[in-house]
C-alpha cells in the first residue's frame, strides 16, 4: 500500500527532488511550501510520515511539530535542517521528533531512512 | 486639405524670428529624446520579461532533467545528456541558467548525488564553457567562474588560477584563494607562497572556514609563513598555529613578542596565550610600560587567562597611569581574581577616579 508522505519545505529545488525521489520510492507526496498551507493539509489529510524543515514562513517548524504531536502523536516526523547546532538538534528531539537529517543532505540516505521509520510503524 | 496646412505652416515657420525657430528645434529634439527614452524603458523591460520567462522555463526543464539524472533508474544517461546538449545548451543564457541550477543543486545534496552533478558538469561540457567565463575580463564573470569550478571541485592546471591570486579585486582573489583551498589534498597553503597582496580580513575568515571544513589532509605547518613578506601573512598564520594547537611552534613564535610591528606582536601574545605558553607572562610583564597601548591590553588579557593575582600586582606597581580603559581593565581583572574583595576594589577604584590619582 503506497504511504502518504507531507512534505514541508520552501526551497523549490529541494521540494521538486524530494517530491521526486520519495515517489519514486512509491509513495505519495504532498508538498507544503510553508507552515500555514502545512496546518491546512494537516487538517484535511492524514500522513503516515512528515518531512518537515524548521524555518518556514509564517509558522515556524517548533510550532508546527508541537501540533502534530499534540493532534497525531504517532505521525513520525523527521526534520532536515540546515542548523548543524547541538542545542537545535537536542530542541528538536525534546519535541519527539524521530530523526534529524542536515543539509547538505544525501537523497539515498534520506530514503533509507524515510522506509526505516514506515516500516516501524 | 492638409497641403495647405503644410504649406501654411511652412509659410508660417519661415517667417518666425531665428530665437523661435531655435527654440522649436529644441523643443524638436528633447522630445524625441524623450521618445527615445521612453521606447527604450519600455523595450528594456520586455526584454527582461522575455529573459525571466526564458530563463524560468529552462529552470523547470532542468529540474526534471537533474531530478530525472540523479534519481530516475530507467533514465538513459547517455541519450539524455546528448539530447539535453543538443537542444537546451545552444545560447549564453540557457548555458549559465544550466551552471546556476547544476550549482543550486550540488550545493544542497552531498554524497553520492553529489558526485553525479560534478560528474554531470563535464559531461554537459560546461567546463569549457566556465573556462572560457574565466578569461572574460570582468571580474564578477571570473570570480563566479572559479566559484564554480571550486565548488563542483572541478581540476583545471593550477597557472590558470593562479593567474587571480593576486588580482585587484578583492573577490577574485578570495574566490581563487578557495579554490586550492578545496581541491588541495596536502598543503592547502601553497597558495600563500605566490601571494603578493595582503589578505582582507575576510579573507582570512573564509581560509579558516575552508581549512575547517573542506579541506581533508593533514594540517599544514603554520611555521612556514612567519617569514612571509605579507604582515597579514604572518599574522594570520601566527593565529592558526595557537588555533592548530601546534605547541612545536610556540619557540618560533618567541620572537615576535619583540617585534616592532604592533599587530604582529599582539597576535603573537594572545597566540602564545591561547597554547599557555607558561614562560610568557615572565618575558611580558617587566617590560610592560615599554609597550603601545594596545599592547599593554593585551598583556592584560593574556595575564587574566594564564597569569594569577601575583603577575597582575606586579602590573599594578607600574601602572601609574590616567589611562582610564587600561585602569578600568586592570580593576576588572583584579575583580576576577579576588572576587571576595569586589566591594573594596570597587570603592578603592572611585577613589582614585574622582582624585585622579
Amino acid at each position: 500500500m503506497m504511504k502518504k508522505i507531507l512534505v514541508i519545505e520552501d526551497n523549490p529545488m529541494v521540494i521538486k527532488s524530494l517530491e521526486f525521489k520519495l515517489t519514486k520510492d512509491g509513495n505519495n507526496v504532498m508538498v507544503a511550501h510553508d507552515g500555514r498551507e502545512a496546518m491546512k493539509l494537516l487538517k484535511e489529510n492524514e500522513f503516515d510520515l512528515i518531512l518537515t524543515d524548521l524555518m518556514l514562513p509564517f509558522v515556524t517548524g517548533n510550532e508546527l511539530i508541537s501540533y502534530i504531536k499534540k493532534n497525531t502523536p504517532n505521525t513520525p516526523i523527521i526534520v532536515l535542517s540546515t542548523s548543524t547546532q547541538e542545542n537545535i538538534i537536542m530542541d528538536a528531539f525534546n519535541m519527539g521528533v524521530d530523526d534529524f537529517i542536515t543539509k547538505p543532505f544525501s537523497p539515498n540516505e534520506l530514503s533509507l531512512r524515510v522506509k526505516r521509520l514506515l516500516n516501524k510503524n | 486639405m492638409l497641403n495647405f496646412y503644410t504649406f501654411n505652416f511652412h509659410l508660417n515657420l519661415e517667417s518666425l524670428p531665428w530665437i523661435m525657430k531655435l527654440n522649436i528645434a529644441f523643443a524638436l529634439f528633447f522630445l524625441s529624446l524623450a521618445i527615445i527614452f521612453f521606447i527604450s524603458i519600455i523595450w528594456i523591460r520586455i526584454f527582461k520579461i522575455y529573459r525571466n520567462e526564458k530563463k524560468r522555463k529552462q529552470q523547470a526543464l532542468l529540474i526534471d532533467f537533474l531530478n530525472s539524472y540523479l534519481f530516475d533508474e530507467d533514465f538513459d544517461k547517455e541519450l539524455e545528456i546528448k539530447n539535453f546538449k543538443e537542444n537546451h545548451l545552444k545560447t549564453s543564457l540557457e548555458i549559465k541558467v544550466t551552471i546556476k541550477e547544476i550549482l543550486h543543486f550540488h550545493e544542497n545534496l552531498k554524497g553520492e548525488s553529489a558526485k553525479d552533478l560534478e560528474s554531470l558538469f563535464s559531461k554537459l561540457d560546461l567546463v569549457e564553457f566556465t573556462l572560457l567565463d574565466l578569461e572574460d575580463g570582468r571580474w564578477f564573470t571570473t570570480a563566479r567562474a572559479i566559484n564554480a569550478l571550486s565548488e563542483l571541485c572541478i581540476e583545471v592546471p593550477n597557472h590558470r588560477i593562479e593567474a587571480y591570486l593576486n588580482e585587484s579585486r578583492n573577490e577574485v582573489r578570495q574566490q581563487s584563494q578557495l579554490y586550492f583551498l578545496k581541491l588541495a589534498e596536502e598543503h592547502p597553503l601553497k597558495f600563500l607562497d605566490k601571494t603578493v597582496r595582503p589578505l582582507t580580513t575576510w579573507q582570512q575568515i573564509y581560509i579558516e572556514n575552508a581549512l575547517k571544513n573542506f579541506y581533508k589532509g593533514p594540517a599544514p605547518d603554520f611555521s612556514n609563513w612567519l617569514d612571509h613578506d605579507l604582515t597579514s601573512v604572518v599574522e594570520f598564520s601566527i593565529r592558526m598555529i595557537a588555533r592548530y594547537n601546534q605547541f612545536e611552534n610556540i619557540p618560533k613564535l618567541i620572537p615576535f613578542l619583540k617585534s616592532k610591528n604592533d599587530t604582529l606582536k599582539r597576535e603573537a601574545i594572545s597566540s602564545l596565550a591561547n597554547l599557555e605558553d607558561i614562560g610568557l607572562l615572565e618575558l611580558l610583564i617587566p617590560t610592560f610600560m615599554d609597550n603601545s597601548r594596545i599592547i599593554k591590553l593585551e598583556i592584560l588579557d593574556a595575564v587574566e587567562q594564564i597569569g594569577n593575582y601575583e603577575d597582575l600586582k606586579k602590573i599594578g606597581e607600574q601602572l601609574a597611569t590616567t589611562d582610564w580603559e587600561l585602569r578600568i581593565k586592570y580593576h576588572n581583572i583584579e575583580l576576577g581574581f579576588l572576587p571576595e574583595k569586589k566591594e573594596l576594589i570597587y570603592s578603592q577604584f572611585m577613589l582614585e577616579k574622582r582624585f585622579e590619582i
